[in-house]
């Protein structure tokens, strides 16, 4: 799966999502995602990443996202995040 | 159908404040993420970490994965939750939530 393709697939989580993709070892199954979404409004990180998880369970079932590190925000914490820096 | 030790595994979540299922204990880890799950709990505040070694209890891993839906060890449950794993314990200590839920 290329990154456009999981950047495309993780952004039909809900309307506002954004996903910023890093292919970690070039090998287009080794991902790094940044996800900002206010479908996470109000859930435990442990929650969010289940969300992004199920939305993608064929492909970590089959083995094309062989491994995903996650990093999920509300538009309210990365908003808050970004202006910290 | 349920697996018959998530009993087993429901009772040392709720009658823990911290839990931790892991490879080795929070003594000596046996495996470098449960290692380091352990260390960021004390650097939030933790300050009695209940270690289930799932090396050497194997039935309850089992057990764990029907319980929690999660493939990976270590699992840390903070008030009989579900918090995560390595990674989402790590994250939640950097922004400061994981010290929250070790409040009080």
């Amino acid at each position: 799966m290329t990154p456009d393709q999981l950047k495309s697939k993780i952004e039909t989580l809900g309307p506002g999502t954004r996903a910023d993709i890093m292919d970690m070892t070039g090998t287009q199954d080794h991902y790094q995602a940044v996800i900002v979404s206010p479908t996470f409004e109000g859930k435990m990180m442990i929650e969010q990443h289940r969300m992004v998880l199920e939305l993608l369970k064929t492909e970590v079932d089959s083995g094309e996202v062989h491994a995903l590190t996650m990093k999920t925000f509300t538009p309210e914490q990365y908003k808050k995040l970004v202006g910290n820096n | 159908m349920t697996h018959p030790l998530v009993a087993k595994v429901e009772e040392k979540v709720k009658s823990n404040k911290v839990v931790i299922f892991m490879k080795g204990t929070p003594q000596f880890p046996q495996c470098g993420f449960s290692a380091k799950a352990c260390q960021v709990l004390k650097a939030a505040g933790a300050e009695k970490v209940e270690g289930v070694d799932v090396l050497s209890d194997d039935p309850l891993w089992e057990a764990l994965e029907d319980y929690t839906k999660w493939p990976t060890v270590p699992q840390i449950f903070i008030d009989g939750k579900f918090v995560g794993g390595c990674d989402i314990v790590t994250e939640m200590y950097e922004r400061g939530e994981l010290q929250q839920l070790l409040k009080h």
